[in-house]
């Protein structure tokens, strides 16, 4: 992608959202991490540090850009979010940009703060992952298939006299029968 | 350079599914070499790119007119150790496209790449006035110092027959206003590494090298002390005992690597052992087959076990060279077999056995020859990772990060 939406931009740079990277090691398991580094460089690319060589994401982002995949990469913050399917561009060990991320890992942890590689990735595609846009799109795609009749009724269940309650719900009863 | 290109990287990332494209890539340029096209040779001139006339110290370099850059990068992060333009007959070429650099095999783009940018202490000076790119070059998380910058084993002709290692130290001198001295003032080797630490997360190891010299009481004796004196000066910059470091060194003996050790904060040690086969090793390597013979070249990696501990010794090959005519193996499988074999035995004595490209330099005696398939290369460092793998040995001291040199140990950081 030439240029990412203005919104996506902004969710990125919110010091606030949830940032998360997910990708397949080399045994085939998926590993997702939290990476708070996570910024948009120019055009279509996003960039985030690794602390070390050995953790499950960089072992998982060595393995995507020497065989090929995707990453998926979420961005949240309350009900706005974002879900990008990205390639792992350039493992930078050396550079302006290595250098930009290890100082403010510095700044924000201390002198004895290190990172191992700033990871670049190049997205691909952007779906806007807010819950009020996938239900639109759902209830779009499948009117009234998606939702439980009680939600349609003329009663709802949350307006009877007494409602459940979800301490009520007795899930640990059922989780120790199926366990 | 004569080279077969029968299987290119791409047909052979298909037949050796678990070696990289990128590892097979870079084993390929550094058989293949590398040229820069004038506009490419133009960018490097920049600032940012410019690693100084002084660079070129290994014989090959043709960077008497323009500035030459430093190690190339791949997009996996992973270096390539070549020098960009020396005579290649068939090599890649890195052009300026669209202001970003492409690699090209022929007319066909490979790929986006890099050159290391240059490091803040180049363009310095230590307070005796020696620019401290030469006390010093850095690759990309890596500061490389030849404290003594001749090798004794050239006279008499007794070199290995594949080096050209300082074989350009007078036009090297001359490039660099005559500041490339043959044993360089520890005191400059300590300014130089206490100024390229002030560059935040630049480096992560220090790695030192000279030419060989077995003169001494003991024999290597006066080597050692050089190397003492430099690893001293070096470590006066850290805070704790030991630091993260290589010698590659010679065969020295336990007392020496004692020394070592316990004066200094030397971390890992290296004596290469280049040619495992026993009749090859003395006719490629006369000088080491002397001084003190291969049984001695193995006996001092085995006792550096023993002093800096199991991983933390490595041993390198120039692999291919046992190939080379008339008297080295003729088929590939033949010298694969020996790799294996050499790797199996240091690695169950706790010695990493690390493979590097041979490349028949111009000022080389095997300057020339045809170098092996990029298929051997496939198949060996592949086989030299899995049996290190299975006896739990790992090249933390000289992996992607730290060397650059290794397909073998690239292929570790899936472990
Ligand atoms: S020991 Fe051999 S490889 Fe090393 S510098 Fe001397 S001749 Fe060259």
């Amino acid at each position: 992608m030439d240029s990412l939406p203005e919104d996506l931009v902004a969710l990125v740079g919110d010091p606030a959202s949830t940032k998360a990277i997910a990708a397949m090691g080399p045994d085939g398991a998926p590993s997702v991490a939290v990476r708070d580094t996570l910024a948009v460089l120019d055009g279509g690319t996003l960039a985030f540090a690794e602390e070390l060589d050995t953790s499950p994401t960089s072992r998982a982002l060595v393995h995507t850009i020497w065989f090929g995949g995707a990453v998926a990469v979420s961005v949240r913050r309350g009900d706005r979010a974002f879900h990008l399917r990205a390639r792992p561009w350039r493992c930078a060990l050396v550079g302006p940009l290595f250098t930009r991320f290890l100082l403010e890992a510095r700044a924000r942890l201390g002198g004895d703060a290190d990172i191992a590689a700033v990871w670049v990735l190049k997205v691909d595609e952007v779906r806007d992952d807010s819950p009020a846009t996938l239900r639109a799109l759902d209830e779009a795609r499948r009117p009234h298939a998606g939702r439980h009749l009680d939600r349609a009724s003329v009663v709802r269940s949350d307006e009877v006299a007494d409602p459940p309650a979800v301490a009520q719900v007795p899930v640990r009863r059922y989780l120790a029968r199926s366990s | 350079m004569v080279t077969s290109n029968a299987l290119g990287p791409l047909a052979l990332a298909a037949r050796y599914p678990r070696v990289p494209r990128f590892v097979l890539l870079k084993m390929d340029i550094q058989r293949r070499g590398l040229a820069l096209t004038p506009a490419a040779l133009d960018a490097v001139q920049a600032p940012e790119w410019d690693y100084g006339r002084s660079y070129v110290i290994y014989g090959q370099g043709s960077a008497a007119r323009k500035n030459a850059p430093g190690p190339l990068l791949l997009r996996d992060g992973t270096s390539v150790m070549v020098l960009a333009g020396a005579d290649y007959a068939d090599g890649y070429t890195v052009d300026l496209r669209d202001g970003a650099f492409v690699l090209l095999d022929g007319d066909d783009a490979i790929d986006e790449v890099e050159f290391t940018p240059r490091p803040d202490y180049y363009g310095k000076r230590t307070s005796r006035g020696v620019p401290m790119e030469t006390v010093a070059t850095a690759r990309p998380q890596r500061l490389d110092i030849n404290p003594y910058r001749h090798c004794h084993f050239w006279e008499g002709g007794n070199q290995c027959r594949y080096c050209a290692y300082f074989t350009d130290v007078k036009a090297t001198s001359a490039l660099a206003d005559g500041h490339v001295a043959r044993k360089v003032d520890p005191e400059d080797v300590y300014e130089t590494v206490r100024e390229a630490l002030k560059e935040p997360g630049r480096f992560s190891q220090v790695m030192l090298t000279s030419g060989a010299d077995p003169s001494g009481t003991q024999v290597f004796d006066d080597e050692v002390e050089r190397q003492i004196e430099a690893l001293q000066a070096i470590g006066r910059n850290f805070r704790g005992r030991r630091f993260a470091s290589q010698l590659i060194g010679c065969a020295y003996d336990k007392h020496q690597l004692r020394r070592l050790h316990d004066e200094t904060g030397l971390a890992t040690f290296c004596p290469d052992i280049e040619v495992w086969d026993p009749k090859l090793f003395d006719w490629i390597c006369p000088g080491k087959a002397k001084w003190p013979g291969r049984d001695g070249w193995i006996q001092s990696a085995l006792d550096a076990v023993e002093v800096f501990g199991p991983g933390n010794v490595y041993t390198n090959a120039v692999a291919g060279v046992e190939l080379c005519k008339p008297h080295g193996f003729a088929t590939e499988d033949e010298a694969l077999a020996s790799h294996f074999e050499a790797c199996e035995f240091f690695a169950k004595r706790g010695v990493v056995y690390l493979s590097l490209v041979w490349i028949p330099w111009r000022g080389s005696q095997l300057h020339g020859q045809a170098q092996p398939s990029l298929e051997f290369y496939a198949r060996l460092v592949l086989g030299l990772h899995d049996i290190r793998k299975a006896h739990g040995l790992r090249a933390h001291n000289d992996d992607y990060r730290h060397c650059g040199n290794h397909g073998d140990s690239d292929l570790e950081r899936l472990d």
